[in-house]
């Protein structure tokens, strides 16, 4: 059971893997519908460099700041990153070697953190990205926000808004309101499920140590242990070390596994939530937080300890 | 600051620090791999905190005893000797600063392995849940309770 729901949960990473191999040529710059649901946005602004070839259509606006800096071959095909003034840009090891270089989706190892830019060389003829930007040619692109009039690629103040919000994937692009609250609700029931993921976990250990420490109890009379049910703190080990199984046993057994298995189904869901917290949007934020909510009031009474070691930031 | 908002799957990332950027498949399988070991080793020092804090349990045991036993403060009021407690406090008391110390690595660490997921690199958060998974296959197979 948990391995289809990993296998679910799977299916649309593949998806999306094998939905952008595609590579367009389009070298030259051609109205096309840009940026579905592309919210990274950019403004380069290279001020006193040599660069043959480079045309940047659109407004001209403070951004990032390459001064002094000689990029021979620099090809961005109509590429036009309206954004912010950002004074502590840093593009290290930005190094796109290749000619046909169709990327996933968009600027893979590009992090820009500080102000000088060493090291940026763009060899290579064809520069498109994807599915994305076959020469995009957008003028006053705006961002999913509209309140201020501009677009970055990661907000990092909270927003109301439904235009362009990605959420996680590329294809999870939400840009009309029953799409907004449709996502919101399974936000909510995903945060409400990983509630009560993790206290079906806490009560599967809580059961099978219960059965364990029942089978190993016709040696010797303990008067603590349950008619099998799950009961309240169990909160020390009382079985003695020679009664225990080998290391090898305990690794290699059913439970043991499955627990594993759950673990690692609780870790890709809490950062997926993670993630989508990281969007920015107040609506999705708050369904994270009620759906987590009212899965622990569902759930919870049902718990049988309190405090979670497996918790990941604790 | 510009980040991807979307799982990708490329061979290029820049991981956490500006000198770890990798540029092709053989570097991001080594990149994989050394995340799949640190997301274990890490699964490893959750289970070390708590250990550590059993056994500060047990000096709190022994501290709270001492002070708080009616019984046998009456009964043998000259061999709870106050050096025999502030030993014992002194003991819970380095227990308590490595659990702490401990505490810091695990914090530093989690953030560390939630940066790698936020490249959104499909290959990199891939290894940091199997890393997570292997790590709690290895490191909480003796299935005990979990300890406070």
């Amino acid at each position: 059971m948990a391995q289809h729901f990993l296998l679910v949960l799977l299916l649309p990473l593949i998806v999306s893997n094998t939905a952008h191999g595609t590579t367009t040529e389009a070298p030259t710059p051609s109205p096309a519908p840009m940026h579905t649901g592309h919210t990274m946005q950019h403004t380069m602004d290279h001020t006193g460099t040599h660069q043959p070839g480079m045309h940047h259509t659109g407004t001209h606006q403070p951004g990032m700041h390459h001064t002094g800096t000689h990029q021979p071959g620099m090809h961005h095909t109509g590429m036009d990153h309206t954004g912010t003034h950002q004074p502590g840009m840093h593009h290290t090891g930005m190094d796109h070697t290749g000619t046909h270089h169709g990327m996933g989706t968009h600027h893979p190892g590009m992090h820009h953190t500080g102000t000088h830019h060493p090291g940026m060389h763009h060899t290579g003829t064809h520069h498109h990205m994807g599915t994305h930007h076959p020469g995009m040619d957008h003028t006053g692109a705006h961002g999913d926000h509209s309140s201020t009039g501009h677009g970055s690629g990661h907000n990092t103040y909270f927003y109301f808004g439904h235009h362009e919000v990605v959420v996680l994937f590329l294809e999870w692009t939400i840009n009309t309101v029953p799409a907004l609250i449709g996502s919101c609700i399974g936000v909510f029931a995903i945060a409400m499920l990983y509630e009560g993921l993790k206290v079906w976990r806490e009560m599967l250990i809580v059961r099978a140590a219960d059965s364990s420490k029942a089978a190993r109890s016709n040696s010797y009379s303990l008067n603590n242990i349950t008619n099998g049910k799950s009961t309240s703190k169990l909160d020390v080990d009382i079985v003695p070390r020679a009664a225990e199984p080998s290391t090898r046993h305990q690794i290699c057994n059913c439970m043991h596994a499955l627990q594993s298995l759950l673990h690692i189904v609780q870790v890709l869901i809490s950062y997926g939530l993670m993630l989508v917290f990281m969007t920015f949007n107040v609506w999705l934020c708050l369904s994270v937080a009620l759906g987590a909510g009212a899965g622990y009031f569902a759930f919870g009474w049902r718990r049988p300890i309190t405090v979670d070691r497996n918790e990941h930031c604790h | 600051m510009d980040m991807p908002m979307s799982f990708y799957w490329s061979d290029q990332a820049v991981i956490l620090f500006d000198g770890w950027s990798v540029q092709d498949a053989t570097g991001m399988a080594f990149s994989v791999l050394a995340i799949i070991c640190f997301g274990a080793l890490f699964e490893g020092l959750k289970r070390l905190v708590g250990w550590v804090g059993k056994g500060k349990g047990l000096w709190v045991d022994r501290e709270t005893r001492d002070t708080s036993d009616p019984e046998a403060e009456e009964s043998t009021p000259l061999l709870r000797s106050p050096p025999d407690v502030a030993l014992t406090r002194k003991r819970k008391l380095r227990y308590h600063l490595a659990q702490s110390l401990l505490h810091v690595l695990q914090v530093v660490g989690a953030y560390c392995l939630m940066l790698v997921v936020m490249t959104y690199n499909g290959w990199l958060a891939i290894a940091v849940f199997l890393g997570a998974g292997i790590g709690y296959l290895v490191f909480f197979a003796d299935m005990e309770l979990k300890q406070t």
